[in-house]
């Protein structure tokens, strides 16, 4: 509990307009209607990129994705469809368009190794820890992936996660485990190692 | 979690670590965890995961919301958004219009260079005259051979194609192409020593044919049959002193000189990034990543000035603040530039024949980016012909903007090309 606390208090920030009060400004005149798009933007971008680029593993497709996910925001702002949580409605898009474009594309997941985007000062270990993870998360089936990288990259509820996925919160529990569970197997070597030297 | 009951260690061991463990499970959990040495470890191994997750920060591009704002069909949004790594600092329309502004200006900015050089060196240029003066800087004049006292038949001289004075000779250069002409004089008068010969022969074989009709030699090939003695002459006469000059210019046909209009060059560039590190798809994909095109034009045999245009990677690093945290995005974006290029490569300072080392600056604008500029040193290598390949060390330095910041990036390396003189294949 005190983990789900602290990434809330860590989201929140006390002016912030609120996301469904923002949305509805999407359904108001152009200027307004913009800087509420750049507002909800600003706040989720790296959310949504997270999500579709270690769902998809391709970096130019998760921008893609990341961009048609906003503009479908837009368009349900605009005819004024009603929501009641927007983290979730939001993930929901994206998570639709990503599936929707690996079965229109019907190829496996192909990851990019592209770790250049990560933050320069990482140290060497975690750069390389993060190599393994990555590669780690390509050998997990693709159920278990998505649960994980939306509890531990996007920092989703167990139920939100339920919300997105459109399965029972045992069953998000249930993935959740088995991929954390199989992910620490693989890197069980390594991690002991990484704990010998330090 | 209490749907999993009842819960195995483990799997209490990650409901909590994820805030999703209940408060009875919980002790259950801390009590397991004080004499289970495998759980603790376990939980190690978690923490260590969950720590490298967190700072797994990927941000997208920051074109990326101008996209979404064009998407949604906010079109002044969009095109104030674009400036979010250009000029932010500029009206919608201007950030719109200022892409095709900065192509215009460096067709401008050519167009005058060529302009001027073409004023400038309009009457020193090369150009196609039938005879030749004497005393032109290319041919020494030569002693006659008067080779023309042994023939007898009428002068044909095809297409004769002759160089004039090209206005500046480097130290140096005009003795040893005295020395040339010199040879290439002798080697003319060998020529047109051979071609009498042959034609008096031809005259006798004629003599003889119309003494005696029946004899074989009255098919003898006649003066037009004759094979060209070189590409230039087919038949000589009297008129030689001219026309020798002529033969002499008409050698330098098909040689490279340092008056000649304008160069092509081709060369790499430096990707900035290192050897062990991967190269992004925003590289790779590139139809020609880190190489940049020239059009140059010499302004003496030692300067040249021109044009360059390059598709180029540069590493850029934007640092920020997110919720209270400090970050670094970087990406690779290959950009295309374009700009005014000067070289300098002194002839005085060749190493060996051909050999010498140069020196060049490029300053130009990468699109919906910024400021871009090269330096480099290095040698380049001309065998006569009319490509020169170069070798060298090259830096560069880009400016960029996010966010109302400037930033830089900065890269060096090797840098190898070819340049193509284009008046040589003239």
């Amino acid at each position: 509990m005190a983990t789900e606390l602290m990434q809330r208090q860590q989201r929140a920030v006390p002016d912030e307009v609120a996301d469904l009060e923002l949305y509805a400004q999407l359904a108001g005149d152009d200027p307004r209607a913009q800087a509420a798009l750049t507002q909800l933007y600003r706040r989720y971008s790296q959310r949504i990129y997270t999500y579709c680029r270690k769902i998809l593993g391709d970096n130019l497709t998760a921008e893609d994705l990341l961009q048609e996910t906003f503009v479908k925001l837009f368009d349900s702002g605009r005819q004024g469809r009603p929501i009641e949580n927007f983290p979730a409605y939001l993930m929901t898009i994206a998570r639709n368009l990503c599936l929707s474009h690996r079965s229109r594309n019907n190829k496996a997941f192909v990851p990019v190794e592209d770790f250049h985007l990560t933050s320069r000062d990482v140290p060497y270990e975690h750069k390389e820890l993060l190599q393994l993870i990555q590669t780690s998360l390509e050998l997990l089936p693709e159920d278990y992936r998505e649960v994980f990288v939306l509890r531990e990259y996007n920092g989703l509820s167990y139920n939100e996660i339920a919300d997105v996925i459109g399965e029972s919160l045992d069953v998000v529990k249930v993935r959740i485990f088995r991929a954390k569970k199989k992910l620490r197997d693989i890197l069980a070597p390594y991690l002991a190692d990484l704990n010998n030297k330090a | 979690m209490d749907d999993l009951t009842p819960l195995h260690p483990d799997e209490a061991l990650y409901a909590f670590m994820d805030g999703e463990l209940d408060a009875v499970n919980e002790q259950q959990l801390f009590d397991e965890l004080a004499g289970n040495t495998e759980l603790r470890g376990e939980m190690r191994d978690i923490l260590s995961i969950r720590n490298a997750i967190h700072r797994d920060t990927l941000f997208p591009a920051p074109s990326v919301e101008a996209g979404v704002l064009t998407g949604a069909g906010l079109a002044s949004a969009a095109a104030a958004g674009t400036t979010a790594a250009g000029t932010a600092a500029t009206t919608s329309w201007l950030a719109a219009a200022l892409p095709w502004l900065r192509v215009a200006g460096g067709v401008a900015l050519g167009g005058i260079a060529m302009f001027l050089l073409m004023s400038r060196t309009s009457d020193t240029m090369s150009t196609d005259l039938p005879p030749a003066t004497p005393g032109t800087a290319q041919v020494a004049p030569a002693p006659d051979p008067s080779p023309s006292q042994a023939l007898a038949g009428p002068v044909r001289v095809d297409t004769v194609v002759v160089r004039r004075t090209v206005a500046i000779v480097p130290p140096g250069l005009r003795e040893r192409e005295a020395a040339v002409a010199a040879a290439e004089n002798r080697l003319a008068t060998d020529r047109l020593a051979l071609a009498a010969e042959r034609l008096a022969l031809e005259e006798e074989r004629r003599r003889a044919a119309a003494t005696t009709p029946e004899s074989p030699l009255a098919a003898a090939p006649t003066l037009r049959d004759v094979p060209p003695l070189s590409t230039v002459a087919t038949t000589l006469g009297t008129s030689a002193p001219q026309d020798l000059t002529t033969l002499r210019s008409a050698a330098y046909i098909g040689r490279p000189t340092t008056g000649l209009p304008a160069q092509l060059r081709a060369r790499s560039l430096p990707s900035g990034l290192q050897s062990f590190e991967t190269i992004p798809a925003s590289v790779r994909d590139a139809l020609v990543p880190n190489v940049a095109f020239s059009l140059t034009f010499p302004l003496t045999s030692d300067h040249t000035f021109g044009v360059e245009l390059a598709t180029e990677s540069f590493v850029q690093r934007f640092t920020g603040t997110i919720a209270g945290r400090p970050v670094q995005y970087e990406q690779v974006p290959t950009l295309f530039w374009m700009g005014a290029q000067y070289r300098y490569s002194p002839a005085a300072f060749s190493i060996v024949e051909g050999l010498r080392p140069y020196a060049e600056l490029t300053a130009g604008m990468a699109f919906s980016q910024g400021p871009v500029g090269h330096a480099s040193i290095g040698l380049q290598y001309s065998a006569g012909g009319p490509l020169t390949f170069s070798l060298g060390f090259d830096g560069a330095m880009l400016a960029y903007q996010s966010a109302n910041t400037w930033f830089s990036s900065s890269k060096w390396g090797l840098t190898y090309g070819m340049t193509v003189d284009i008046g040589a294949w003239r």
